[in-house]
């Protein structure tokens, strides 16, 4: 008689197949959720953001070689190196990276929970804060390597030949800042996507009103923003000199880049393991 | 990974790689070693030897080319050159018809003399070029299997030393030139400091980099104001001579102090300038075009000059009255000139 023949319960249990370790876990979620982040309809919304700036390269681009001065401030004529800088600081820095953050990094178990399919990855043998750190290191690698490829574009288009040797460490900095932005935002609203029911919302009015009020008024309130570290940072990546001044001017009283630094790995380490912490606990009630 | 994630994945990134490769590169060799622009001047760079105080660099043939070169051809260049202490009336060389480029070095030591070393390429009937020397004087010999034909009176020296290149000053620079050709080595090539700045200007169609004590030496820049100017190491410029002109000029200070301090010293002569020529739009948009910035120790001013605004400072300039003369009807004479104030900075 063969085995297949007997009843269920007389067949020999079979042994289950080992759970993989937290990094093997991390290394299947980020796999398959890299995918899906790429190819979601999120994907589309983050092209238009990162074209924007794009098209307005081309634009300068063009009006540039046209013999048209493309920028002035004060009637003084502003330098394609000084264009990018204000394109990084001011539509990169204080939009595309807090917008990027609020929409993936709230996205990445809420979604799951709205879409009722966080069952499916709770019922695999993998730890569930595997779940969350691989679909956290998936959010990291794919806007990365959309934002990053989406600055060079402008730099080469916007930046004079001759001005980009030169810049070459200054735009290392600036991509290494960026996407040390994108991780801390995605770390903080992961952390709201994980806790909070409507993280969106909060992560919005987190991102443009108390983060654009707080950097406004006077005092320490500025010292609970992320924006602030990530603008420390700026007064040692940019020129100190000519138009760039303007810029380097608003960051007057920015703390010591060592500070930055400190504060922004704090913020994210803090966030991802209060994150990881709560996902273990919590018992996500799906509703009907 | 679905293969299309793994397409978009290695596009994005070679993106990135390929436009950092691109920067680092750009960065370590210059722009020019990425191919991006013409040698220039790479080649005659091997001639000239280290130490050089001002090198200089003028694409001739596009110069004269070009639409301003050609309406102000007449000015640059007298019709007339047939003067004794025109080094090319010397030499049998016209430089309308046959030279390219040239490279300008002032070098230092014995081979100095009064007169740069003038690299020149170009197409040079090399026999009519000696017979005219000949017949002046000149004497040929031969250096490192170089051809050169040397005048005593001026001293001049000419030496043919590739098909398509002549070397043309002091004689003692001649020979040194050939001397650092051949020995591969100690040429301003080997000079990193001064190579920075050329790869920093060699993008136009005219450029130099000058030592900035040597041309205080050479009285390049009024007493007055260089007495007043913070202290500066290195001075390059760059121009783009076309319809109009478009030109950069670098600074390297001392330090960053003595950068800083230049670049207030622009700002304010920029802000006075705007405020004496608001009732000049067109002289205004050219004041309004300079681009003052800088970075660490270096100072950077960029400009350019349409051909409207050329046109514009060439009227104000036949306007500008006939200087007093004497009852002689000549000149005054220096000393009765009153000498021109440079307001205090």
């Amino acid at each position: 008689m063969s085995e297949s023949s007997l009843p269920v319960a007389a067949r020999p249990a079979v042994a289950a197949p080992p759970a993989p370790s937290l990094w093997n876990a991390v290394a299947r979620v980020f796999d398959l959720s890299l995918g899906q982040m790429i190819w979601s309809r999120r994907t589309i919304f983050m092209a238009v953001v990162l074209g924007a700036p794009i098209v307005l390269a081309i634009v300068v681009r063009i009006v540039d070689a046209s013999g048209v001065t493309p920028l002035r401030v004060n009637g003084q004529r502003v330098g394609g190196t000084t264009i990018f800088g204000v394109l990084l600081w001011w539509l990169y820095l204080r939009f595309v990276v807090p917008v990027l953050g609020v929409f993936y990094g709230t996205a990445l178990i809420a979604d799951e929970v709205e879409d009722k399919t966080i069952t499916y990855l709770f019922t695999r043998p993998v730890a569930r804060r595997a779940v969350l750190i691989g679909k956290y290191l998936a959010y990291v690698v794919c806007t990365s390597l959309v934002v990053l490829p989406s600055i060079m574009i402008v730099f080469f288009l916007v930046v004079p030949l001759r001005d980009i040797g030169p810049s070459f460490l200054t735009l290392l900095t600036d991509l290494g800042l960026l996407a040390f932005g994108l991780a801390v935002y995605g770390a903080l609203f992961a952390l709201v996507g994980t806790v909070l029911k409507r993280p969106l919302v909060v992560g919005l009015v987190f991102a443009f009103g108390w983060e654009q009020v707080a950097m406004l008024m006077p005092g320490y309130l500025r010292q609970f923003t992320i924006v602030y570290y990530l603008q420390g940072l700026v007064p040692h990546a940019i020129p100190s000199d000519g138009i760039t001044s303007l810029l380097a001017s608003v960051f007057n009283d920015a703390p010591s880049a060592a500070t930055c630094l400190f504060w922004l790995a704090f913020i994210l380490i803090a966030a991802l393991l209060i994150a990881a912490r709560a996902i273990e606990r919590r018992e996500y009630v799906l509703g009907q | 990974m679905s293969k299309r994630t793994r397409v978009f994945v290695l596009v994005a990134s070679a993106v990135l790689v390929v436009g950092l490769g691109t920067a680092g590169v750009a960065s370590y060799m210059g722009v020019d070693g990425l191919g991006l622009f013409a040698a220039g001047a790479s080649d005659e760079l091997a001639y000239v030897p280290a130490g050089t105080e001002v090198i200089g660099f003028a694409d001739v043939r596009q110069v004269l080319d070009s639409e301003l070169g050609t309406r102000l051809q007449s000015r640059l260049i007298p019709p007339s050159q047939e003067t004794q202490d025109n080094v090319f009336t010397q030499t049998g060389i016209d430089i309308r018809k046959d030279v390219d480029s040239v490279v300008v070095a002032s070098l230092r030591g014995e081979a100095a003399g009064e007169m740069p070393l003038m690299l020149a390429r170009g197409e040079f009937d090399q026999p009519r070029i000696e017979s005219l020397l000949v017949s002046r004087g000149g004497e040929v010999s031969h250096h490192q299997n170089i051809r050169i034909v040397t005048l005593n009176q001026p001293e001049v020296g000419i030496g043919f030393l590739e098909a398509r290149l002549v070397a043309v000053g002091n004689p003692a620079a001649v020979r040194l030139a050939v001397d650092t050709k051949t020995a591969g080595t100690g040429s301003v090539k080997d000079d990193a400091e001064l190579m920075r700045l050329v790869h920093r200007v060699d993008n136009g169609n005219t450029w130099t980099v000058a030592r900035f004590d040597a041309l205080q030496r050479r009285q390049q820049f009024p007493a007055q104001l260089a007495a007043q100017l913070p202290a500066i190491t290195w001075f390059a410029a760059s121009g783009q001579i076309g319809s109009g002109v478009s030109a950069t000029l670098l600074a390297e200070a001392k330090d960053d102090q003595a950068a800083q301090n230049l670049r207030e010293v622009i700002r304010g002569l920029l802000a006075l300038a705007r405020m004496q020529l608001g009732q000049q739009p067109d002289l205004a948009s050219f004041v309004n075009s300079v681009e003052l910035t800088g970075e660490g120790n270096t100072v950077s001013v960029a400009f350019s000059l349409p051909r409207e605004t050329l046109d514009k400072l060439t009227a104000l300039g036949a306007q500008r009255p006939a200087p007093p003369s004497g009852v002689s009807g000549r000149p005054l004479a220096p000393s009765n000139v009153r000498p021109r104030t440079i307001p205090s900075i």
